[in-house]
């Protein structure tokens, strides 16, 4: 564990994410491999059960000190967290332990491995006697849950005295429960990645599939209890429910099974494949017209929400974002639908929060963040969707080279086969059992004459193209049906190709007035700073938006110079105008909420010009704004 | 009436009629050391230690009215007797020995108990009050052998050198920088300092003590080095400009600060070294103890722990100021930074 302990001081005092990655890389080197296993699961944010009541640790502190428990608390204070500052507090050697409860409490000089329980430690093979950190947190963190309280001074005692300092501050933090490391997710995948030569995607996957079991095929409907990972062959049985032992507390066991599982090459029967490059995507920069005939293009809707590739493969489902993130664990809903497509089948498309017949509004502000207030209420659990736009692979076969009609077409025959897949699996009691997420799946009515059923996966809609002006019209309508814009596809390319272009729909415009300016967050320079803008209400101006500043590098100048002679009062870097500069603020929605004195929260609020001609007078009022918020109008 | 009363301008002996570290100006000023906490210019006439004349007129002036006393000296100001004992935490820094028919009171001002090249060692007064700063007055606060830290540091530096980046110190640049000069070892590589740190130096150099061949941390220089460098600076954020010109380097924070982990990472530093120019909360109750007082006042830093323990262990403790005094003196010592805050 001493590697460990040296491993987070390393990553403490490395500077950039390239050393903290040498140095997880130096210690995977080094440590063996049941360390290592745990290091990754304590890496990765993994959390063990609290072993020892925190009042009582720090009244062994205490003793241990010779402090008054008042004074361990003010330095806690001062320092921030128990662990860092018991670990402070401790001196170099230890008086002996006083009596517990009238029961003799003895330090020994070597207490050995593997005295534990044998019903509390489930075939976990250590070697035995050395401070390791596979051996710390099983024989000594984990066994001391349950204890009696003169075994755990003992424990607690004989581990002080074989440890510096900040050895224990690594032991106070496994026995809090979770270890705080400097280094990110990202940094642990790319370190191991490199150790075993494999992409950091096929890691990342493997490792999430650890964290949430759950979603491997044929787990769904367990409940955690009967939730067993993957055990040696020949291990003993697992212990019945009711006895719960430390362990199934534990998100995944880290065994150096596991750890060599993690590092395995590449197997096409356990692992699921990386996804393929996105196609490249732009802007729609000129005039429609200058694209040619209408005929040769094909138009959707531009889903908001996340480019995603859902890929079916031989033993499950995985959901890959652009970004190469897994999110397969956010949407069980598509995971579990996706299980009726054909194996080797490749989707591409977006995912989306869904409700009713339309894709969410854009997400609300999050709630207080004060510290000191209560923790807000759970957010209720978003169903996604995939909306899936395109095929990639269908049925082990590459259909990237294809044209984007018969991609299409391919697409639709698939999605329709695999509703009608969907229908074929309902049976009658599945409106008992049905769970909220269960609402995504096919209902009970099978009709089957063109009504579709309720589904996690759908098609996107193509739009009609017969001109220019009619692409321009959706365009207008995009708003009212929850999305962003168009996308306008060449109707014979193949995937890798691309060429989409995107077609923004129009943002909204209003007149506002600039009351304050102040430096962007984020860090960027001085010209592009951000903009509180106001409308009236009545005689008064209330602030609707904080805008990203859009404008010329002349008008931003501009602007600053209003700003140093118009100042009326500064907040810090923050200071508040004399009302006299017109802005035009665009947006691309809102929403209401009681939260702010307007009533509203703009989407993506910026200034892109600067009104000269117009008086403050004349600026947009709350009533005009307000209006916009009616169902319609705004996404 | 107490020998020594807290007043608006600072601490006043009335029967000597002198001000100590006062915090405006005053007719007679008692300095214990020159950091500007302590000593401002303005007054009429200052007594400090004599190590101390030379820094001290650096701070209030080169023409200023200071007498500096020697070592063993006492004065007679007014019906008391004072002198200045070193308190070993800069160049000339020292406690203040107040004695009225019989009666003793120390002002301990900025003291450290650990060997230090730069100063003269601390020494024990005994007394019948202690006047005494708190500035790391918990007992998370117990300081590593300064020669680990300086071995830590050299290594630091060596492995920097190896990958030819120019190491930056951060330290305060009145006694800090200078110790660290003067505790590594000059056969590591050539040293480099800000202005503000190398105008201490000749005052050092004439009190006799041993510093290493300095030059200014200029572009020229640092290219010449090579990489090989290190460079003292101090860490206000005014001054980080001279990093500009550096080229690759690492940065190290030197304070008694850098024991927390949440200070490390709010200065910003490539590394922490816990190297203070206080006493540690060892070094504040043992020496307390040691001056066998019965009754203590504490002041500057973290008053009303320490107040509570040394009542508990049956001492007369209280804190210097009563709670809406202004002004005198109390809270962080400059010369222990706290990383800065951002705006």
């Amino acid at each position: 564990m001493k590697l460990f302990a040296t491993l987070l001081e390393d990553l403490e005092r490395a500077g950039d994410a390239p050393a903290r990655v040498r140095a997880l890389e130096h210690y995977f080197a080094a440590a063996p491999p049941a360390d290592a296993a745990w290091a990754v699961f304590l890496l990765a944010g993994g959390r063990l059960r609290r072993a020892l009541n925190l009042a009582q640790l720090r009244l062994w502190v205490g003793e241990a000190c010779r402090l008054p428990i008042w004074l361990v608390e003010e330095s806690s204070q001062a320092v921030g967290n128990y662990a860092e500052t018991f670990s402070l507090l401790l001196p170099e050697h230890l008086p002996p332990p006083l009596l517990e409860n009238g029961a003799q409490v003895q330090a020994q000089q070597e207490m050995s491995f593997g005295d534990a329980n044998p019903a509390i430690r489930p075939d976990m093979g250590s070697p035995s006697g050395r401070l390791t950190l596979a051996n710390l947190i099983e024989d000594r963190v984990l066994a001391l849950i349950g204890m009696d309280r003169a075994s755990q001074k003992a424990i607690l005692w004989n581990i002080w005295t074989q440890l510096n300092g900040p050895e224990r501050w690594l032991w106070h933090q496994l026995l809090a429960g979770s270890v705080h490391a400097a280094a990110s997710r990202k940094e642990l995948v790319e370190a191991l990645s490199r150790k075993a030569g494999l992409p950091p995607t096929l890691i990342e996957h493997r490792l999430r599939s650890l964290e949430h079991p759950d979603q491997r095929p044929g787990a769904a409907g367990k409940s955690r209890t009967q939730r067993q990972p993957a055990r040696r062959p020949g291990a003993p049985t697992p212990p019945a429910t009711s006895d719960r032992t430390p362990f199934d507390f534990l998100s995944w066991i880290p065994t150096a099974e596991a750890y060599f599982g993690l590092l395995a090459p590449f197997d096409r029967s356990q692992d699921a494949p990386a996804p393929d490059p996105f196609c490249v995507t732009s802007n729609l920069e000129k005039e429609p017209a200058s694209l040619g005939e209408p005929a040769e293009w094909l138009s959707e809707w531009q889903w908001g929400g996340t480019r995603a590739q859902l890929i079916r493969h031989d033993h499950g489902s995985v959901l890959w974002t652009d970004a190469g993130e897994d999110i397969t664990a956010a949407c069980p809903a598509v995971i579990r639908a996706s299980s009726h497509l054909p194996p080797g089948t490749a989707l591409e498309g977006a995912v989306l929060a869904w409700a009713q017949d339309r894709p969410l509004p854009m997400v609300q502000p999050p709630a207080s963040r004060k510290r000191g207030h209560r923790k807000p209420p759970e957010q209720p659990t978003v169903p996604f969707i995939f909306m899936a736009s395109d095929l990639l692979h269908c049925g082990g076969v590459d259909w990237r080279k294809e044209p984007l009609v018969r991609r299409r077409r391919q697409l639709e025959r698939v999605l329709e086969t695999f509703l009608a897949g969907q229908a074929q699996h309902q049976h009658p009691d599945s409106a008992l059992t049905a769970r909220p997420e269960d609402f995504f799946l096919a209902n009970a009515s099978n009709q089957g004459d063109g009504i579709q059923p309720e589904t996690a996966i759908r098609c996107s809609p193509l739009l009609p193209l017969k001109s220019w002006s009619e692409a321009e019209a959706h365009r207008h309508a995009a708003r009212a049906h929850g999305t962003e814009g168009l996308v306008l596809k060449p109707a014979n390319s193949p995937y890798s190709a691309g060429g989409w272009l995107i077609w923004p729909a129009a943002l909204f415009v209003v007149d506002a007035i600039l009351v304050g300016i102040q430096p962007a967050p984020g860090g960027v320079p001085l010209s592009r700073r951000a903009y509180t803008v106001a409308v009236w209400d009545g005689p008064d101006l209330v602030p609707i938006a904080l805008a990203a500043c859009e404008l010329d590098p002349a008008e931003a100048d501009e602007v600053e110079a209003f700003a140093k002679e118009n100042t009326r009062t500064r907040f810090g870097p923050v200071r508040a105008l004399a009302p006299g500069l017109v802005i035009e603020l665009a947006f691309a929605g809102m929403v209401s909420t009681h939260r702010r004195r307007s009533g509203f929260l703009l989407n993506q609020p910026r200034a892109i010009r600067l009104r000269r001609d117009r008086p403050p007078e004349q600026a947009a009022t709350l009533a005009l704004l307000r209006s916009f918020l009616s169902p319609g109008l705004v996404a | 009436m107490a020998l020594l009363e807290v007043t608006p301008k600072g601490l006043f002996c009335a029967a000597g009629g002198f001000h100590i570290d006062p915090s405006r100006s005053v007719e007679r000023a008692l300095i214990t050391h020159a950091h500007s906490d302590h000593a401002r210019p303005g007054s009429r006439a200052y007594l400090c230690a004599a190590e101390s004349e030379s820094l001290l007129r650096l701070r209030v002036g080169q023409r200023a009215p200071i007498q500096g006393s020697p070592r063993g000296e006492r004065l007679r100001c007014g019906e008391v007797t004072v002198s200045f004992h070193p308190s070993g935490h800069v160049l000339g820094s020292a406690q203040i020995r107040v004695e009225y028919r019989g009666e003793i009171w120390v002002v301990s001002g900025d003291y450290k108990c650990a060997s230090d090249p730069t100063c003269a060692a601390f020494e024990l007064v005994r007394c019948h009050t202690f006047i005494t700063e708190s500035t790391f007055g918990l007992p998370i606060y117990r300081w590593p052998n300064p020669a680990g830290v300086f071995h830590e540091m050299t290594n630091w530096w060596q492995d920097n050198q190896a990958t030819g980046r120019t190491s930056v110190v951060f330290a305060y640049s009145i006694g800090k920088a200078q110790r660290i000069l003067a505790s590594l070892d000059p056969e590591a590589g050539p040293f480099l300092a800000h202005p503000a740190v190398l105008d201490i130096l000749p005052a050092y150099r004439e009190a006799g003590v041993a510093l290493p061949a300095v030059r200014p941390a200029s572009p020229e220089n640092i290219r010449t080095a090579r990489g090989r460098a290190l460079a003292i600076g101090p860490a206000a954020t005014g001054a980080s400009n001279w990093l500009d010109a550096i080229g690759p380097h690492v940065t190290a924070f030197a304070s008694g600060w850098m024991a927390l982990s949440h200070a490390r990472h709010r200065q910003g530093s490539d590394r922490g070294f816990v190297l203070s120019d206080h006493a540690d909360w060892t070094g504040l109750t043992e020496t307390i103890q040691a001056t066998g007082a019965e009754r203590v006042f504490v002041t500057h830093g973290y008053v009303e722990p320490l107040v509570r323990w040394l009542r508990e262990q049956g001492l007369d403790a209280q804190p210097l100021a009563p709670p809406n005094a202004i002004e005198v003196g109390v809270g962080r010592d400059v010369s222990e930074q706290e990383p800065a805050r951002e705006p």
